[in-house]
């Protein structure tokens, strides 16, 4: 029954948006169809799109790195240290002759 | 265009008002949506059914709709990110629909079937996202963050999305950031034969206020950014003016601290070289060569206090320096030995090769406040310091002397936000935005203020010294306040808004000798004219207001949506009272302050409709017709104010009778004398403010707009994959001349040349005409007045092209994207103003035609251009392919026009034929076309980047390395070349850089 759901949601998404009953369109037939097979019929092997069906009773929670906290903390903290001191050598190496700099700006 | 009435005028503003209270901002462009119908399994409509948006890009965790009577619902401003939208409603199972994946401006169409159940039953469904907008007319391309680092994008910014979208020309290649940030990122020149594109930051424009204002005057770090949005057409009435619009959408942090550090480098020894034989005939033996080009961002972001405050701080530094072929500092600088002209000659020092130098600095802070439910506020700060050490970019087309170094400092950007969704169906949005850039010029190391500026004509080579600086004051800003809100239904989606932007621009400008600021033109080393300047010169224009009014709905009724607008712009520019005083040349000037310079007032309509095919969200017919006004700029402004219309520059012929190189003559009697002819201008140093006059039907009415018209077909040919097909028709309306009040047709005479004898040229070896120059007499003399040129004429500028795109991913997660795009562009400019077939813009310089700005002195018998389907063919492709054990491999190749080949001749009286045999000399030396330009191009530019990466996934983080080698083909394509017809000629100006490795690391977590 599931998976004739599956089939059921799978007609309807991938036809998209289907017209009203009354229009008898061929794809409003389709659409009947699997209606009726996923009350009625076993569920086909193979599906286009992952189903899952839950309550809200079954909440999964989610996995945990393996890395402490604290130490991830230290090596984020010492990865951005270090780009910070990346950054003074490149303030203090690059060649700077703007006149903001030299103090000559008349502005 | 439409002209108001100004009474009129205050009663559709206030209308307007009235309406814009219930509308939304220009902001939600930027954002995406999600919309579709909800029905029962018999497919009939369900209404009431909840439909809740949830997303971890979203502060305030969910946005939550209903659906409507017919079971529409439209969930809009919603950040880019992906989604998961769950449906439900008492006695049906709840079906939750994840991994809905939302860019910049695209709404993806979700529609579901609700089977009878229990609510507390939940369908989980995942599957591909939607990748065709069923509902926007509008076309656009958009990358997010990822997408950009896996590509090698060079230097990210709002010109990356310009590289790899077809048909966006752009001024020079980039090869791994050989180009600086600031020229870089606007770099990008015309769309389907459109100018004037319009670039923003989080929808504020960040472009500065100087001339033709499309220069960035804030540079977005690709730390701080998160997606790229390129709109080209369809765009809808809440947006501004141009003709296309680049945005950064920015990162904002979440409720995970999350960030990185990333960083590249390009050094010596990571290049090849790509010069051959025909390159050494040309005296070229070197490509730039790379001595660095570097970057190191890092950036950090996270709660503050969860579901309540968010940060997002990024911190970058870049910089480059890079080799310029046949580029060197001048060994002769300063050893003249000629009193008042310390540098008179150039000669390459091969000891010391001048490079391309620049650097850049950022800091900026995002702050999100969720304050209550219902009210989310944004901060954003950046403060930048950067220097564009030679302007950008040094090609080694003028000795490095003649550059100027840009100090941008301070600069930066505040920006607020404040978004509400009031009701599930009301949604206001509001903000502010300030930015200021002072960039004031210095000159290169070994200029002295003795020097100047010298200009060799023959082969437009420029020497000595800038031509001009701007110092000491140089600053320019804009500020920005948005109001809006959208009324969301599920049928309709109705926007209106108001908008307002203030800008100004401060400029003083000197030439680089502080004697008398003389700049000379040569002629094979002969002295040829002075160029003269008044000084001071201090300058400022103001826009004082840039308001846009507009309503718009996106109306669905069954598979069609209707988009439809209107939007009004009103503009008013002007300048504030100042004094300048007395120069060598001039006397003391004073203005008063002046509003409604221009004051323009349009009324812009957008309308298109698109059709989902079949209904099934795959197949989508998309139409579009909008008027929009060309971007704001201050160059009416600034040629209207008094300090330029009375004439700012002139010039005088120079024989250097005695060979001294000193002008032997009263430099301040402007009458002819024996080494000094007379001055072009005869109103010059005199401060004549209506010495140029503007009419009313430039300042008051026409502002230059442009129609767009737009026909597409997009498909989804697979789960993830689309095509698309289309069709571009637009043109441009309302051209501003300049006229002279006392020359007419009859004031000149024609004049032959006789083409060089060279196989190249068309009419080799012939007498060609349809050359003229003003009677002597009459040189100099007269008044000007700017107006429209429908006065003399019908003037005309026009595109019509296709193009085919392909987006999206193939299977094992291959994500492709490009296409072709190709079209004919006619510059139709055949009316006489003064010189026959030969208009000047309000700058007094000839209007060429086509997309390349007019050579000085350049007068044009070819005044029809048109540029062909085969020379405008634009082929952009981009790749990239997951590989195993975490490997990924990536492409962008471009292959594009090849260069315009154009041939200018520097003539004199001795090489010309007047047709009336009583005239035999000209008024001065001009410079003619050969042929039409855009006419003639070389071969087609291509260029192929290619990128491999490693990632390393440890747990908390991911470790990325890549080698990025850009123009792996090591192709040597022309982008510019030498016009001026000598030994130089079609000597290539701007190439490809050599082959360039680029080692990037990153780390994010």
């Amino acid at each position: 029954m599931k998976t004739a759901r599956v089939l059921v949601l799978l007609t309807t998404m991938a036809t998209g948006l289907v017209s009203p009953a009354s229009a008898g369109s061929l794809l409003q037939s389709a659409t009947r169809l699997a209606h009726a097979a996923a009350r009625d019929l076993p569920a086909p092997a193979t599906v286009r799109a992952e189903v899952r069906r839950s309550t809200a009773a079954a909440q999964a929670t989610p996995a945990e790195s393996g890395t402490s906290k604290r130490k991830k903390f230290l090596i984020i903290a010492a990865a951005l240290v270090a780009a910070g001191v990346g950054m003074y050598v490149i303030d203090h190496g690059v060649e700077d002759n703007t006149p903001s700099t030299k103090g000559t700006r008349k502005d | 265009m439409t002209h108001i009435g100004r009474g009129r005028w205050t009663t559709a503003v206030a209308a307007a008002l009235a309406a814009a209270l219930g509308a939304t901002t220009g902001a939600q462009q930027q954002n995406g949506g999600i919309a579709g119908v909800v029905r029962d399994a018999d497919g009939l409509a369900l209404p009431g059914v909840t439909v809740e948006a949830a997303s971890p890009a979203l502060i305030e965790k969910v946005r939550t709709v209903a659906t409507d009577g017919e079971g529409r619902y439209n969930i809009v401003d919603l950040r880019p990110g992906t989604y998961t939208v769950t449906f439900s409603l008492t006695g049906f199972s709840t079906v939750r629909r994840e991994g809905v994946e939302l860019s910049a401006g695209f709404t993806a169409p979700i529609s579901v079937n609700l089977a009878v159940g229990a609510i507390t039953e939940t369908i989980t469904v995942t599957g591909a996202s939607p990748v065709v907008d069923t509902q926007s007319i509008r076309q656009q391309e958009v990358l997010n963050t990822r997408q950009l680092e896996a590509l090698p994008s060079g230097s990210i910014g709002l010109q990356t999305l310009a590289y790899v979208t077809p048909g966006f020309a752009t001024t020079q290649a980039d090869v791994g950031g050989t180009r600086d940030t600031w020229s870089a990122q606007g770099a990008y020149t015309f769309f389907h034969g459109k100018t004037g594109t319009r670039a923003s930051f989080d929808g504020f424009r960040n472009q500065y206020f100087i001339g033709a204002g499309n220069g960035v005057g804030y540079i977005s770090d690709q730390g701080t950014i998160q997606e790229l949005q390129l709109e080209t057409s369809g765009m809808g009435a809440e947006s501004g003016s141009g003709s296309a619009s680049l945005n950064a959408i920015p990162k904002s942090g979440g409720n995970l601290f999350s960030g990185g550090i990333d960083g590249f480098f390009s050094g010596p020894g990571m290049q090849g070289s790509n010069i051959d034989d025909e390159f050494r005939a040309f005296g070229i033996n070197s490509s730039a060569e790379v001595q660095k080009i570097y970057r190191l961002g890092a950036q950090l972001g996270g709660p503050i206090m969860k579901d309540r405050i968010w940060f997002f701080a990024a911190v970058g530094r870049w910089g480059s320096r890079v080799n310029q072929p046949g580029a060197y500092y001048n060994k002769l600088q300063g050893k003249s030995g000629i009193p008042g002209t310390p540098t008179i000659a150039y000669e390459p020092d091969l000891d010391r090769p001048a490079a391309s130098f620049d650097w850049f600095r950022n800091h900026s802070l995002r702050t999100t406040w969720q304050a209550t439910e219902k009210h989310k506020f944004a901060f954003f700060g950046d403060l930048q310091k950067s220097c564009r050490c030679t302007t950008g970019p040094f090609t080694g087309a003028n000795a490095i002397e003649s550059e100027r170094g840009w100090d941008w400092w301070p600069s930066g950007v505040v920006q607020g936000t404040w978004t509400a969704p009031l009701t599930n169906r009301l949604l206001v949005e509001a903000g502010a935005s300030w930015q200021v850039a002072n960039w004031v010029n210095f000159a290169q190391d070994g200029v002295t203020r003795d020097d100047r500026s010298i200009l060799e004509t023959s082969t437009n080579f420029r020497y000595g010294a800038t031509s001009v600086l701007t110092a000491p004051i140089a600053r320019t800003g804009r500020s920005a306040q948005r109001l809006t809100a959208s009324y969301v239904t599920g049928s309709h989606n109705i926007k209106a808004g108001v908008t307002l932007e203030q800008a100004f621009n401060d400029e003083s400008r000197s030439r680089n000798n502080e004697v008398d600021g003389l700049n000379y033109d040569f002629l094979n080393g002969r002295p040829l004219r002075l160029q003269y300047q008044v000084e001071p010169y201090f300058q400022q224009e103001r826009q004082n207001a840039e308001l846009g009014l507009f309503v718009q709905d996106a109306w669905t009724i069954d598979r069609v949506t209707l988009n439809l607008g209107i939007r009004m712009d009103y503009v008013s520019m002007g300048f504030p009272a100042a004094t300048l005083a007395a120069g060598r040349f001039v006397p003391e000037r004073q203005v008063q302050e002046l509003k409604g310079v221009p004051e323009w007032l349009d009324i812009n309509p957008r309308a298109g409709a698109a059709v989902d095919v079949f209904g099934n969200g795959r197949t989508a017919v998309k139409a579009s017709v909008g008027r929009f006004n060309q971007l704001t700029r201050s160059d009416l402004t600034r040629r209207f104010h008094p300090f330029t219309a009375s004439g700012s520059t002139a010039f005088r012929n120079w024989t250097d009778l005695n060979g001294n190189f000193i002008p032997d003559c009263d430099l301040a009697n402007f009458a002819s004398q024996p080494e000094c002819g007379a001055m072009s201008d005869v109103n010059f140093g005199k401060f004549i403010p209506n010495a140029t006059a503007f009419d009313d039907s430039v300042t008051k009415d026409n502002r230059d707009f442009l129609w767009d018209i737009n026909v597409e077909v997009e498909h989804q040919i697979r789960d993830g994959l689309s095509v698309n097909f289309g069709y571009n028709h637009n043109w441009d309306g309302s051209f501003t001349v300049l006229e002279n009040t006392v020359l007419g047709p009859e004031s000149y005479d024609e004049f032959c040349i006789t083409v060089p004898n060279d196989p190249r040229l068309p009419n080799a070896g012939q007498e060609q005409c349809g050359y003229y120059d003003v009677k002597t007499a009459l040189f100099g003399q007269g008044t000007r007045r700017v107006t429209n040129a429908k006065e003399f004429g019908k003037m005309k500028r026009y595109w019509d092209g296709i193009w085919l795109g392909v987006n999206g991913r193939l299977p094992k997660g291959i994500v492709v994207g490009g296409g072709l795009d190709m079209g004919r562009q006619v510059d139709d400019h055949c009316l006489t103003v003064d010189m026959p077939n030969q208009p000047n813009d309000i700058s007094g310089a000839p209007i060429r035609g086509g997309a390349l700005a007019p050579a000085a002195n350049s007068y044009n018998p070819f005044c029809r251009v048109v540029t062909d389907w085969t020379n405008l063919m634009d082929v952009r492709l981009r790749a990239s392919v997951p590989l195993p054990w975490q490997f990924n491999a990536s492409f962008i190749y471009r292959n594009t026009p090849g260069a315009p080949e154009d041939a200018t001749l520097a003539v004199t009286s001795a090489t010309v034929r007047f047709k009336d045999p009583a005239r035999t000399t000209l008024t001065t030396a001009q410079t003619v076309n050969l042929y039409a330009p855009n006419s003639v191009f070389g071969d087609r530019f291509s260029q192929l980047d290619v990128a491999v990466s490693k990632s390393f996934t440890i747990g908390w983080g991911r470790i990325r390395a890549a080698l990025d080698v850009y123009n792996a083909l090591n192709s040597n394509s022309v982008q510019s070349v030498v016009s001026a017809y000598s030994t130089r000629w079609l000597r290539p100006v701007g190439f490809l850089d050599a082959r360039l490795a680029r080692l990037t690391a990153s780390l994010s977590f």
